[in-house]
C-alpha cells in the first residue's frame, strides 16, 4: 500500500477555479497553496497521535514533511502520512488494526475521519475565497 | 446497521469478526471477514432534526490463500453495492499478525433515511 495523497476536494471547486481564473489568478500556485496548508494542518495531528506508539520512533520518523507538490498534468498532488518504504509499515497495523489487535481510531480519524475532512475542505476553501478577494482587489 | 453488514459477509459462508476480537492464542481461521465501524454520522438536518444517518465502516478480509484474498473481497464489494453500500476502490493491503495469511479491506459506507 503506498502512502496517501492530498487532493483538492470541496463543493464547488469548479467554480471557485473558473472564477479565480477569469479574474487572472494563478489557479496552480493557489492549488499548491491548498495541499501545503492541508497538510500542515494533518500532519502535527499525526505526530500528536504517534505519542502514544513512541517505542523506537521510526513509526513516527517516517511521517512525511515534503512539501513539493508533484504535478501530473492538470492534477497535482501531495503525499501526506506515514512512509511505508522508510520504515512506516507499522502505521498500517495501527491504522486499519489486525484480526488480534483493534485499530487506532485516533489515528485513522487524523487522516480518514469526517472531521479532519471538513476541515480540510474548509481550509482549501478559505484560501481560494481569499485568492478570489485579493483578485477582485479586496 | 452491523446486523446487515455481517448478514451480507455471512452469506459467503466465511466466519465474519470484529477486528481485533481475536485471543492471542485464538487460532485463525483459514478464510475469514473482519469488519470495524469507523463512525456514524448524521446528516440531512432540516426541522433541527437529522433525518439520515451515514455509517462508515472496515471490510476486510484474511486469506491462507494469496488469490482468494482479492477474489472474495471483490466478490464481497459486489455483494455489498448491490445490498445498498457504497464503495469506491478495489480495496487496499491491511496487515495480518500471522505469516500465513494475508489481508486486504476496503472502506464501505452505508447512508439510512
Amino acid at each position: 500500500m503506498g502512502r496517501n495523497r492530498l487532493g483538492l476536494s470541496f463543493e464547488g471547486l469548479d467554480l471557485y477555479a473558473r472564477r479565480l481564473e477569469k479574474l487572472g489568478g494563478d489557479i496552480k500556485n493557489v492549488a499548491e497553496k491548498c495541499l501545503v496548508k492541508s497538510k500542515e494542518h494533518i500532519t502535527p495531528k499525526l505526530h500528536q497521535v504517534m505519542s502514544r506508539h513512541h517505542l523506537t520512533g521510526a513509526t513516527e520518523a517516517s511521517i512525511d514533511e515534503n512539501t513539493s507538490v508533484e504535478w501530473s498534468g492538470t492534477q497535482g498532488k501531495l503525499p501526506v502520512g506515514f512512509n511505508l518504504g522508510s520504515g512506516g509499515l507499522p502505521s498500517v497495523f495501527l491504522m486499519y488494526g489486525t484480526p488480534r489487535m483493534k485499530k487506532d481510531q485516533a489515528m485513522y480519524n487524523a487522516i480518514y475521519g469526517s472531521g479532519i475532512k471538513k476541515e480540510v475542505t474548509q481550509i482549501q476553501q478559505e484560501i481560494f475565497n481569499d485568492e478570489i478577494l485579493k483578485q477582485m482587489g479586496g | 446497521m452491523e446486523d446487515k453488514l455481517i448478514e451480507i459477509l455471512q452469506g459467503f459462508a466465511y466466519p465474519v469478526k470484529l477486528q481485533g476480537s481475536l485471543s492471542e492464542n485464538e487460532k485463525y481461521p483459514d478464510h475469514f471477514f473482519t469488519f470495524w465501524n469507523n463512525n456514524s454520522m448524521s446528516e440531512g438536518f432540516y426541522d433541527n432534526k437529522d433525518h439520515s444517518l451515514v455509517y462508515d465502516y472496515d471490510v476486510n478480509f484474511y486469506s491462507n490463500d494469496p488469490e482468494l484474498v482479492y477474489t472474495k473481497l471483490r466478490e464481497a464489494i459486489e455483494e455489498l453495492k448491490k445490498q445498498g453500500f457504497i464503495i469506491s476502490g478495489d480495496g487496499y493491503s491491511v496487515a495480518s499478525d500471522e505469516p500465513t495469511h494475508d489481508g486486504r479491506g476496503v472502506h464501505v459506507l452505508y447512508r439510512k433515511n
